[in-house]
């Protein structure tokens, strides 16, 4: 006897089951997204890292293509604008190195050691954060080369980035620490130095909230605690809430992290705390 | 769309979320969806972003499941009939 159904208790039927199994796959994903994730991107980097490169090699020689039709006076201007910065960075350099040396004499004076276990591998940048709730680079440097998780990521000479998030044979990304919901401790060169943590606000900024008793001037550099002193950003905005007597300070990198070519990574011992 | 005509937007589509800044990517494939039938590929796009640029959850994968669902709705209930047929 064949068997028949109402259209509706059909469609009803069939609507449930879609439901059932968006829900299955949602919670399949949710449950199983890293491994998904580092799986896939395994798959998928003989593919991408190749392109990554193509790309970047394409944008930089575009952008030395653009040269080719400026003026010979717009040029010798930028020219001479670079000389002049040129000057000035080279002034800084001198300076830096005069104080590195010296942090090192006080360092051995006080009777520690230059830490010997950190080593340095410099990394060309694949990709730069490219996607707004993801801010990371992928760099093309990886397990191979002896990286792993927590690795510390620096701009020369001593600007920090960030950490490395997720290692690969051949690439690594490494997570910002302005990616947004990132808290980092920092260490306020004022007066009177203050700890703090700052939380990453995207875009490359911080935000850290202050009493505003606290008097910040604009260009302050907010530092990592820690023998190296790494710089983590400069502030650069000041907004003081009447109604809460606290202030919101916006810090910045130094550096803007979408035009970054190399980096160094800071191999960390694994039994060293990183902050 | 031919599949071939299909293939070489997919090809572009990978390379343009590789190569350019994500909103090219993203604007490629919405005009892609409503111009191919069925086009799938738009969560396989926000798969893409997650696994390139992501560190362990998958919101662009969610969100463009969510598109999907809304532009199909959007695109059967928008459709202009051809006048002749009626």
């Amino acid at each position: 006897m064949k068997m028949s159904y109402r259209q509706d208790s059909i469609r009803r039927f069939h609507r449930i089951r879609i439901a059932v199994a968006g829900f299955f796959i949602v919670f399949l994903f949710y449950s199983f997204s890293d491994f998904i994730l580092v799986k896939s991107y395994d798959l998928l980097s003989f593919l991408t890292l190749p392109v990554f490169r193509a790309g970047n090699f394409v944008t930089d020689n575009a952008v030395r293509l653009t040269t080719l039709f400026q003026t010979k006076y717009a040029l010798t201007v930028e020219n001479e604008k670079l000389r002049s910065d040129l000057d000035l960075m080279e002034l800084d350099l001198v300076f830096l190195d005069y104080l590195r040396d010296e942090n090192e004499d006080l360092l051995f004076e006080l009777g520690r050691d230059i830490p010997s276990g950190h080593h340095a591998v410099v990394a060309s940048v694949l990709s730069g954060p490219n996607l707004p709730p993801y801010e990371n680079l992928i760099i093309d440097v990886g397990r191979d080369q002896g990286l792993s998780m927590g690795d510390l990521v620096i701009f020369a000479p001593n600007v920090v980035l960030g950490e490395i998030e997720q290692v690969y044979g051949r690439s690594s990304k490494v997570r910002l620490y302005s990616s947004s919901g990132v808290q980092t401790n920092v260490l306020v060169p004022l007066s009177e130095p203050i700890h703090a943590i700052v939380s990453g606000y995207g875009g490359g900024t911080f935000i850290l909230e202050l009493p505003s008793n606290f008097k910040i001037p604009l260009g302050t550099r907010i530092l990592i605690p820690g023998r190296e002193m790494y710089v983590l950003g400069i502030v650069s905005y000041l907004r003081i809430d009447p109604t809460t007597t606290s202030e919101k300070v916006f810090i910045k990198y130094p550096v803007n992290t979408k035009n970054i070519k190399f980096v160094h990574v800071i191999k960390i011992p694994k039994d060293e705390n990183i902050q | 769309m031919k599949i071939s005509n299909r293939i070489f937007f997919d090809i572009l589509l990978f390379i343009s979320i590789a190569v350019f800044p994500w909103w090219v990517g993203t604007i490629l494939a919405i005009w892609l969806f409503f111009v191919i039938i069925r086009y799938y590929e738009l969560i396989f796009v926000g798969f893409l972003f997650d696994v390139l640029y992501g560190t362990g959850a998958l919101y662009i994968t969610l969100t463009a499941s969510l598109l999907w669902l809304i532009f199909g709705w959007l695109e059967i209930h928008l459709r202009f009939y051809d006048q002749k047929k009626g």
